[in-house]
């Protein structure tokens, strides 16, 4: 009920609505869009990118009942339009990474355990860098994620597997704390 | 956070969720709702119009209205009711004759289509008084 008190609420374009919305989901979706993209400024680029799309379109979300996955949604199609726009491979997002860990603003830097996990992710296909975004940072459930990327449970499932153990394959043999 | 069989797998999972604490970097909330906000004022701008656009709207839709009446009913209508309606082809010149008890050598039929201002091809014989009043009344020459 409060999902779709706060549904209505956006729809009729009320400023504490999206107020609400940013405070609940903020966080979550700048990590995932942050894993998706490799970089901290682009992703809060991409959040606000979100919003004001939300904004925008707002009538149009009375008939949503999923709003978090629908959120996400919108965040992985305005990632996938940034980086059309930007042209931005793997390969310049590491070199981001590299550059703000010269420059000492980590602050800033991918939010990733440390550089040799973060290029691992950064060197995931991009299906399975979105499902590991959407998982972990987005904290979104398969079925969710299979919502969001317009693919069935099992097929969202397997991605995330296939990330993980493609990420254990890039870090070797490097010994996981357990 | 599913569990597999690798413990190594495992392991890689709860680092990267371990490293997935929120945090919102400051200016960014206030930085999108300003955003937001402006995209709300920017449709309520559109949606509702000043009433100065109301009246400039307006007035156009009267004039549309007004000349497409003017053309659709109008003029057709006063083409048609033409013949019907009476032609006064009295002139004021026959009026005052004729007030003044002179009776004039030509027809004065109200409904009549024949122009008082073009002779006719035969006129009446004028009585010779009648036609000295007439002459008075035209020029004031008595």
């Amino acid at each position: 009920m409060v999902e779709v008190t706060l549904t209505e609420s956006l729809a009729a374009g009320d400023p504490e609505a999206f107020a609400a919305l940013y405070d609940r989901l903020a966080g979550r979706l700048l990590g995932a869009a942050r894993t998706m993209t490799g970089s901290a400024e682009d992703a809060q680029d991409v959040v606000q990118e979100v919003f004001v799309e939300l904004a925008r379109m707002r009538t149009r979300l009375t008939g949503i009942l999923d709003l978090e996955a629908y959120m996400f949604a919108m965040l992985r199609n305005a990632v996938r339009r940034r980086g059309r726009r930007t042209a931005v491979d793997r390969r310049a997002v590491l070199a981001l990474a590299q550059m703000h860990r010269a420059t000492g603003a980590w602050s800033e830097a991918p939010r990733l355990p440390d550089d040799e996990l973060a290029a691992a992710v950064a060197r995931l296909p991009s299906t399975q860098r979105d499902v590991l975004a959407l998982k972990i940072d987005g904290g979104l459930t398969f079925a969710e994620i299979a919502v969001v990327m317009e693919t069935s449970l099992h097929t969202a499932a397997s991605r995330y597997r296939y990330a993980l153990e493609r990420l254990r394959a890039a870090l070797g043999g490097r010994k996981e704390k357990s | 956070m599913s569990r597999s069989v690798d413990p190594r797998i495992d392991a890689i999972e709860r680092r990267l969720v371990s490293h997935t604490t929120c945090d919102v970097p400051s200016g960014h909330r206030d930085r999108v709702l300003a955003a937001v906000r402006d995209v709300l004022a920017e449709d309520l701008e559109t949606i509702v119009p000043s009433d100065s656009e109301i009246g400039l709207k307006g007035a156009s839709a009267l004039l549309a209205i007004a000349l497409s009446t003017a053309l659709i009913i109008v003029v057709p209508w006063s083409f048609l009711g033409r013949p019907l309606l009476p032609v006064p082809t009295e002139s004021t010149l026959m009026a005052r004759a004729r007030s003044a008890g002179i009776d004039l050598p030509v027809e004065t039929v109200a409904t009549t289509d024949h122009s008082v201002h073009q002779p006719r091809q035969t006129p009446s014989p004028m009585p010779a008084h009648d036609a000295i009043r007439w002459r008075h009344l035209i020029i004031g020459d008595l």
